[in-house]
């Protein structure tokens, strides 16, 4: 690392010692930089217009069509949003999605800042811990909804520690009332721990003399907390909070594997992604699917500049 | 060059042998076609997740049709939604299968599979040579669409330890003795209940059938559940749960009704011959035996589960696949269902040795004349995705009256034949 941060001064040294800076050579470099910037973005750049821009757009046009993937499609206007917005389950789905994103962002960021401002002190073991966090969030989601599955399990682990205690154990995932909070536990289990990575840098990127300022006017530890960390973590948790709307929002593949891809049982783990899944790929109703996908994607910007409006603003010192 | 004439000459030797033509017409045929390659979906996980033993399948047909190489290009994951993502691109296989419970239909619809009725007729064969029960499944509009491979059929699974526990002899024979052995064999506290069935369509629709009723009429065109008949043979179902007798899978901590009775939580099941393997590949100590369903008040009908071959319409050589469908469907048929765990669609194939060697499909063999195919009318996957699966819920768990569910079921199901026609 040392080395080549050395041999690239050197390099660049060498350069501005043989050619004298007149205009002329200035900006044909200037245009080379900027050939070599575009040349090596380029694939990126396609790669984003393919598969992400590209499918984007192309879900506000089936929006207006009538298509179930093996016929002729044909206009039909705005009618697929007409029914949609008449259509309960969509309600079901959006109140699902609402409400698994109110409870799962602020825990999963409580969660994770504790975690984090845990872990930046002097513990023991504090790698381990780290690293025991975090396990969580480098395993395949789809395998770690499948243990939770067996875990929580009428009559798996769970339930046998709240017997354990003299509690009755709901039958979780097959409860309506359970089964998107078991969803909820496990979506903060495993993300908390990427969230805290996040954290503790943001942590580390706070000053020390802040610190020490702040201990010199007497501040002691909750104070100091409240009133120095917090706010300076703001872009952090700005970050944090975005990027935990968005996500949770577009919860679906733990929904898929409890639910067998019903979003059952009574629709009670029926999100908004899961649903525009089953319009278009099992329904044969792709044009709901597109409607729903471009007046969800109005709603998650919303909620994103509504959160941007809140804690967006830069940090004073 | 050699090795390839020696191929040509066998199987000319293979057809007369077989006696499928004569040696005359044999060799002409082999000697007029060019190399073709025909590719043959289906889903991965089946037969048995391995393609080796799909090859060794397959060998003698190539054998006989050496100019014909068959590729085998099978589908992973949710099988349905790929295949219409493969239509839409244009690369799905040359030779597709088409499912039961309603999931033939999108495809035979929209054209994507061809008739084969001209075919059918041009090979000497019929469609009486099949179990009427799977071929009116890919008939549409009196043409034929797939030719039925195999199929599975609902049995009673019973377990024979905690039968004998009980003092329980033989397996229920009536819906009476189903009810009375289920209270027996219940135990709440040791969470052991008489019977475990899945909360779906799929496992109540035959109580229907055997009360006299029906899900749909003949032609498809409309809802049968608001009749008398199908109300005794849906609360006869939601009834075994309302007294505590059957389980939901999700009670004892399962995922669908056969691990219920694979974990030893349920003393009887209602399940399919797939079955069969999953208890001898997962739980293998068990020791239980498989009844016919027992008879309900009015005959003794069971639900078949068949699957089909069908042509894709984009295939080049519609003869060539015929020629693989005809052998996989015909001469080939004993070694596939002995090869897969499943059962025949052709009453000749019944009385293979396989059959003989394996007693314990003996039930379900002899349930084949009586069943009828799992299907839905095109158009009802979200129907039968959320309605069906909601309703059926919340009468099993006492939310509902069976008499207001079946009600339910009605009206979204004609709404659901309404913006069938509307679209």
């Amino acid at each position: 690392m040392k080395l080549s941060t050395q041999t690239a001064s050197t390099r660049g040294g060498r350069e501005t010692i043989s050619r004298p800076p007149t205009g002329a050579t200035l900006s044909g470099r200037r245009r080379q930089d900027l050939i070599a910037g575009y040349g090596l973005s380029l694939p990126a750049v396609l790669i984003l217009f393919v598969f992400s821009l590209g499918p984007a757009l192309a879900a506000f046009y089936l929006s207006l069509f009538s298509w179930t993937l093996l016929n002729h499609m044909h206009y039909v206007g705005l009618s697929n949003f007409a029914g949609l917005l008449h259509y309960s389950v969509f309600w079901i789905a959006v109140r699902n999605s609402t409400v698994f994103a109110l409870v799962v962002v602020p825990i999963q960021t409580a969660v994770a800042l504790a975690l984090a401002v845990l872990l930046n002190q002097n513990l023991p073991a504090r790698g381990f811990f780290r690293l025991a966090f975090y396990f969580p969030s480098i395993s395949s989601s789809a395998v770690i909804t499948l243990i939770f599955m067996w875990m929580f399990n009428q009559l798996g682990l769970f339930n046998s520690f709240l017997n354990w205690l003299g509690l009755p154990g709901p039958d979780w995932l097959g409860s309506p009332h359970f089964a998107l909070p078991t969803i909820m536990i496990m979506n903060i289990w495993t993300t908390a721990g990427s969230l805290m990575i996040i954290f503790l840098a943001g942590l580390q990127g706070i000053p020390v003399s802040m610190m020490e300022a702040a201990a010199c006017d007497g501040a002691t530890g909750w104070k100091t907390f409240r009133h120095v960390t917090l706010p300076l973590l703001r872009t952090t948790t700005f970050f944090i909070v975005v990027m935990g709307i968005i996500g949770t929002l577009q919860m679906f593949d733990q929904s898929f594997i409890i639910s067998g891809g019903s979003g059952g049982p009574l629709h009670s783990t029926t999100t908004v992604v899961l649903l525009i899944y089953n319009f278009i790929f099992a329904y044969g109703n792709v044009g709901y699917g597109a409607a729903a996908t471009v007046l969800w994607f109005l709603f998650i910007l919303g909620a994103t500049l509504a959160a941007n409006k809140w804690l967006g603003q830069p940090v004073e010192y | 060059m050699a090795k390839r004439f020696y191929h040509m000459v066998l199987a000319s030797m293979t057809l007369l042998v077989g006696g499928v033509a004569g040696l005359a017409a044999g060799k002409a045929s082999v000697i007029r076609h060019r190399p073709v390659t025909i590719t043959l979906g289906g889903w991965a996980s089946y037969p048995s997740n391995n393609v080796q033993k799909t090859y060794a399948f397959l060998k003698p047909f190539e054998r006989q049709y050496p100019w014909i190489h068959v590729k085998y290009q099978p589908v992973a994951g949710n099988y349905e939604t790929v295949l219409k993502t493969e239509y839409v691109a244009g690369d799905a296989a040359d030779v597709v299968a088409l499912n039961n419970g309603g999931q033939a239909s999108p495809f035979i619809d929209a054209g994507d599979v061809l008739p084969l009725n001209r075919f059918l007729k041009a090979s000497h064969q019929s469609s009486r040579q099949f179990f009427p029960g799977t071929t009116s499944l890919f008939t549409y509009r009196g043409k034929l669409y797939a030719i039925p491979r195999d199929q599975d059929v609902l049995g009673l699974f019973y377990n024979k330890t905690l039968f004998a526990k009980a003092g329980i002899k033989s397996p229920p024979k009536n819906w009476a003795q189903l009810a009375s052995d289920a209270k027996i064999l219940t135990n709440p506290k040791a969470h052991i209940y008489g019977i475990g069935i899945d909360p779906a369509e799929a496992y109540w629709g035959e109580f229907v059938l055997q009360a006299g009723g029906h899900i749909f009429n003949a032609g498809k065109r409309r809802m049968e559940l608001n009749t008398k008949a199908a109300l005794r043979g849906f609360s006869y179902y939601v009834n075994l749960y309302r007294k505590g007798w059957a389980a939901v899978p999700s009670q004892v901590g399962a995922s669908w009704s056969g691990q219920s009775f694979g974990i030893g939580r349920a003393a009887m099941t209602i399940e399919g011959g797939w079955l069969i393997g999953s208890l001898a590949q997962d739980w293998p100590k068990i020791k239980y035996g498989i009844a016919p369903l027992p008879k309900g008040p009015v005959n003794r009908d069971t639900f078949s589960y068949p699957v089909g071959w069908a042509i894709s319409k984009t295939c080049k050589n519609p003869q060539a696949a015929w020629d693989l469908i005809n052998y996989m469907t015909g001469r080939g048929q004993p070694a596939w269902v002995a090869g897969t765990d499943a059962l025949p669609t052709r009453p000749s194939v019944t009385h293979i040795p396989y059959f003989k060697d394996h007693a314990v499909w003996t039930p379900l063999v002899g349930s084949l004349p009586v069943a009828k195919a799992w299907t839905f009318p095109n158009g009802f996957d979200q129907f039968a995705n959320t309605t069906l699966n909601n309703q059926t819920l919340l009468a099993v768990q006492g939310q509902e009256s069976p008499a207001q569910a079946l009600r339910n079921l009605e009206r979204a199901g004609q709404q659901a034949f309404r913006s069938q026609t509307g679209r």
